[in-house]
């Protein structure tokens, strides 16, 4: 037996009232002379027997009264009996965690898991009283607290997200809950019970697990797009499809961009895979599809990409081997010789984007370093250092000699936009739309004119790092994503939020979610689902006993009888209360018994 | 306006409160005044009262009233012949009162104790007895005869049995069977008992003495008198209820036993009646809040009867 207010048991002591009072008052009553004692006597003789067994009965009556009477101000409860019997259950903290999480849109026998578990939670709720406390936590992890009927409420306007919920963290903040909560309680589980989303959690308080005891449908997903480095030029780029499949067959899946022609193909899911699809500058969405099964909902998945034509680019004929680089990049497209606004200069200020290199001659540099200050440049060139290595992780750079460089220095203490670096000094950085080196790209400066990796360093310089970084990130519903600086509002659909540069963003469903600075895009979140959530085998009722020791286990349709039970007990107020009735009507019974010989 | 206080003139006193006219004086004022009340009370009652046979003539004395004179004898032989009847020469009356500690108890300080209230009832009976001319005598007695009046008929011999009464103390406790016997010794010829006692006393050798009397041709009157505390139990917290003469103590809850207690008492009442019906004795139950007249309605009715 338990009890919902113990503190209040300290009040048994007043049982003990009635037989102090009965010892008091028979200390020392007052003497009375009285000529008829012979009579007192006579009739003492005669009932003394029956009045005391009357006077017993009363203290009895009396101290049980008062014995009851804070039993029931002490909230008794007791697991031990049928609630049939005694009726409603003891007031407790429920908390009552749903999981829609992505895998609860699975279908079985033409219904969603999720409306079995919504179904079930509303059973669950229907049996809560006024008294209770309800907590209700879902797969966004928002505490809703409140009424059954609210919650039931909130239950119609939950849908399977395309969330991730990890059990084991789920019934730790349901523990967390019950550790607040005054009154004692239990956790309720309503999950399809993937094995991937239960995770080990030390709960000690009543847990119930209520789950499908149907067989988990074979599922195929697409775990994830494998895109081709971006902006993509005008000859396109490769995509892969990644896939979670319960079968080991190859499986159609289409892929498609934008309003384009559908490509489909057979694939196990390997990268290897890969589709080359091409399209008009932009950004532009890419829909990977497969086949439908009994969980549609890892299906499809799209992400957005960067097409942007080749860049125009105007040099100078006097870098040797620059503009050979150049020429070569010309001829297979990856640029355009042009003088318009919107060219990448080599070796000159102007246009949209400009690629400087120190003089060589020394007696340009304060002019080359005031140009630098009138365009309001943070770097500036200093003093020619001596030979060094490039450190670059990156393959077409890697390990490439330099002869000398002069220092880049940063006139403040911001050395953001660092790109490349010889013996830790800057060597190459971004400073908004200007690209200083710390050489010159011919000989007598650096050995990278003579290595293999030149053109392609170049390519890359020009057609994605002169005309700025894109930021493309990844994530899940729920990740906590770290938005670029510039960033400003983030646009799902038609729907834009504003958000601040450097701060996070927290998705809430999948797809392409572009990054605006102002009006322009300046990069996209592209939010998957968590592949896990396409794995729809369940856990055995046996490995969950070892990840949560001391679970029990019911079907879901059977969740609603079995809550309330376990640790909470039984409400015994009820009967308690009828029993105070009971013994006050004894007690007035046998008081007015005696009044009525009075 | 204010009342004014009762007097003789103008008010039945033996219809009042008898705390009441204890107030108005001593014991033979009020004594008078009830008497003359009742005397009254009877002249108007179409119950005469007394037996009026005759008995037999007797010279006449100074100081005998005219209309006894009997004046065929004196046309006849010239001589002054007085009348006497029967009841006037032949009842003899013994007041037994009993002066124990527990008579002299009150259950509220506006009652009378059972003793007041007797020796009042008494002296207005013996007056009664007396103006009848019917020899009247006393005994007090508590654990032992205390004081012995033999009866005498003389309308001033009141004046001693009140005397008697007033200078009565309380006793210690109570032994009734010597002084019933000592009315042996007083009554030689078949006369009238009346015993006034509250009856806290063996009942049996009570009743054995007084069933001697019976049969030794006596009429007896047991008038038992009860404050009314004692009939009903009052109270609500416990209470050590002391016996003054035996000094016996018991406590107990009077809201518990108040019901039973009052069914105890019934029940000795009764017994009391049964027996004494049994045996030919009068039996009456005089609570001390009785009017005086009542009370001496009652006795006097039902010594009329006995005589």
């Amino acid at each position: 037996m338990g009890f919902t207010s113990p503190w209040v048991l300290a009040g048994l002591v007043t049982a003990a009232i009635p037989l102090l009072l009965h010892l008091f008052a028979r200390r020392d009553p007052p003497t009375v002379v009285f000529p008829a004692v012979r009579y007192l006597d006579q009739t003492a003789r005669r009932h003394q027997r029956r009045l005391s067994l009357q006077h017993w009965l009363l203290l009895l009556v009396r101290t049980l009264l008062l014995v009851a009477l804070v039993l029931a101000a002490a909230g008794p409860t007791s697991p031990g009996l049928g609630r049939g019997f005694l009726g409603a259950h003891s007031p407790s903290t429920l908390v009552l965690i749903v999981d829609n999480s992505l895998s609860a849109g699975a279908v079985h026998d033409g219904v969603p898991v999720w409306d079995e578990i919504r179904r079930s939670a509303k059973a669950v709720l229907a049996r809560a009283t006024a008294a209770d406390h309800l907590v209700l936590l879902a797969a966004d992890q928002f505490l809703r607290r409140g009424e059954a009927e609210g919650l039931g409420h909130i239950l119609d306007s939950l849908v399977p997200t395309s969330r991730r919920v990890d059990l084991g963290d789920a019934l730790r903040a349901g523990q967390a809950i019950l550790r607040g909560a005054r009154l004692p309680g239990e956790i309720i589980l309503l999950s399809d019970l993937q094995r991937s989303a239960a995770t080990a959690a030390a709960i000690d308080a009543p847990l119930l697990v209520g789950r499908p005891t149907w067989d988990p449908p074979l599922n195929n997903g697409i775990a994830g797009l494998t895109v081709s480095a971006q902006p993509w030029g005008g000859d396109g780029g490769l995509v892969g499809v990644r896939f979670t499949s319960d079968t080991a067959r190859r499986l159609p899946f289409t892929v498609q961009l934008d309003d384009g022609v559908p490509q489909q193909r057979l694939s196990t899911g390997e990268v290897g895979h890969a589709v080359r699809l091409t399209g008009v500058a932009g950004w532009r969405v890419l829909r990977a599809e497969l086949s439908p099964d009994e969980l549609r909902a890892d299906d499809m998945l799209e992400e957005a990409i960067r097409i942007l034509p080749p860049p125009e680019v105007s040099w100078q004929s006097s870098d040797t081997y620059l503009a050979t680089a150049a020429d070569v990049l010309v001829e297979s497209g990856r640029i355009t010789l042009g003088r318009g606004p919107s060219r990448i200069s080599l070796g000159a200020f102007g246009g949209a984007a400009s690629v400087i290199f120190p003089p060589s001659d020394p007696a340009q540099l304060g002019a080359l370093n005031r140009t630098l200050a009138g365009r309001g440049s943070r770097w500036r060139y200093g003093p020619v250092e001596g030979a060094g290595i490039l450190d670059s992780s990156v393959m077409t750079t890697q390990g490439v000699r330099i002869h000398r460089y002069r220092r880049l220095l940063s006139q403040d203490s911001d050395t953001t936009g660092v790109l490349l670096t010889v013996g830790g000094s800057p060597w190459l950085v971004r400073d908004e739309q200007l690209l200083l080196f710390g050489s010159r790209l011919d000989p007598t400066w650096t050995d990278l004119p003579f290595t293999a990796g030149f053109v392609p360093f170049l390519d890359r310089l020009l057609t994605r790092t002169a005309r700025g970084t894109l930021a493309s990130l990844h994530g899940y519903p729920g990740d906590r994503i770290s938005v670029p600086d510039r960033a400003t509002a983030v646009v799902v659909r038609s729907d834009v939020r504003a958000v601040e540069g450097g701060g996070w963003f927290v998705p809430t469903g999948v797809g392409p979610h572009f990054l605006l600075e102002g009006a322009d895009t300046v990069g996209v979140i592209n939010v998957g689902f968590d592949p896990r959530e396409s794995t729809l085998e369940r856990i055995t009722d046996i490995d969950a006993k070892q990840l949560w020791p001391g679970v029990r286990f019911s079907d879901l349709t059977a969740v609603a009888g079995r809550a309330f039970q376990a640790g909470i007990g039984v409400d015994l107020r009820g009967p308690l209360l009828w029993l105070v009735a009971l013994l006050a009507l004894v007690e007035v019974g046998l008081a007015s018994g005696t009044r009525r010989r009075s | 306006m204010p009342r004014s206080a009762p007097s003789f003139h103008d008010t039945r006193l033996d219809l009042l409160d008898p705390a009441e006219i204890a107030r108005l004086g001593g014991l033979e004022v009020t004594t008078e005044g009830v008497v003359e009340g009742f005397l009254n009370g009877l002249h108007r009652s179409p119950r005469r009262g007394f037996s009026v046979e005759f008995a037999e003539h007797r010279m006449y004395q100074l100081g005998d009233e005219p209309r006894y004179v009997d004046w065929k004898l004196l046309a006849r032989t010239d001589r002054l012949y007085v009348k006497q009847f029967e009841e006037e020469t032949n009842l003899r009356a013994m007041l037994v009162f009993d002066t124990s500690r527990s008579m002299d108890w009150s259950g509220a300080p506006a009652r009378l104790s059972k003793l007041a209230y007797g020796q009042r009832l008494l002296a207005a009976l013996a007056l009664v007895l007396l103006r009848q001319r019917d020899a009247t005598g006393l005994i007090l007695f508590d654990d032992a005869v205390r004081q012995v009046v033999p009866p005498r008929a003389r309308l001033p011999h009141w004046r001693t049995l009140l005397g008697a009464l007033s200078a009565s103390s309380v006793g210690r406790g109570t032994a009734a069977e010597p002084a019933l016997l000592q009315v042996m010794s007083q009554l030689r010829r078949r006369g009238l008992v009346v015993f006034v006692s509250d009856l806290l006393m063996d009942r049996d050798v009570t009743l054995k003495a007084l069933r001697f009397l019976r049969h030794r041709g006596h009429q007896v009157l047991v008038l038992h008198l009860m404050d009314p505390a004692e009939r009903d139990l009052d109270g609500a917290a416990e209470t050590r209820y002391e016996d003054p003469e035996t000094g016996e103590s018991l406590v107990l809850r009077p809201a518990d036993w108040a019901g039973w207690y009052h069914e105890t008492v019934r029940g000795v009442v009764t017994q009391w009646r049964v027996a004494c019906r049994s045996h030919g004795i009068a039996y009456e139950l005089i609570t001390t809040d009785t009017p005086f007249g009542l009370a001496l309605r009652q006795a006097m009715v039902r010594s009329t009867r006995l005589a």
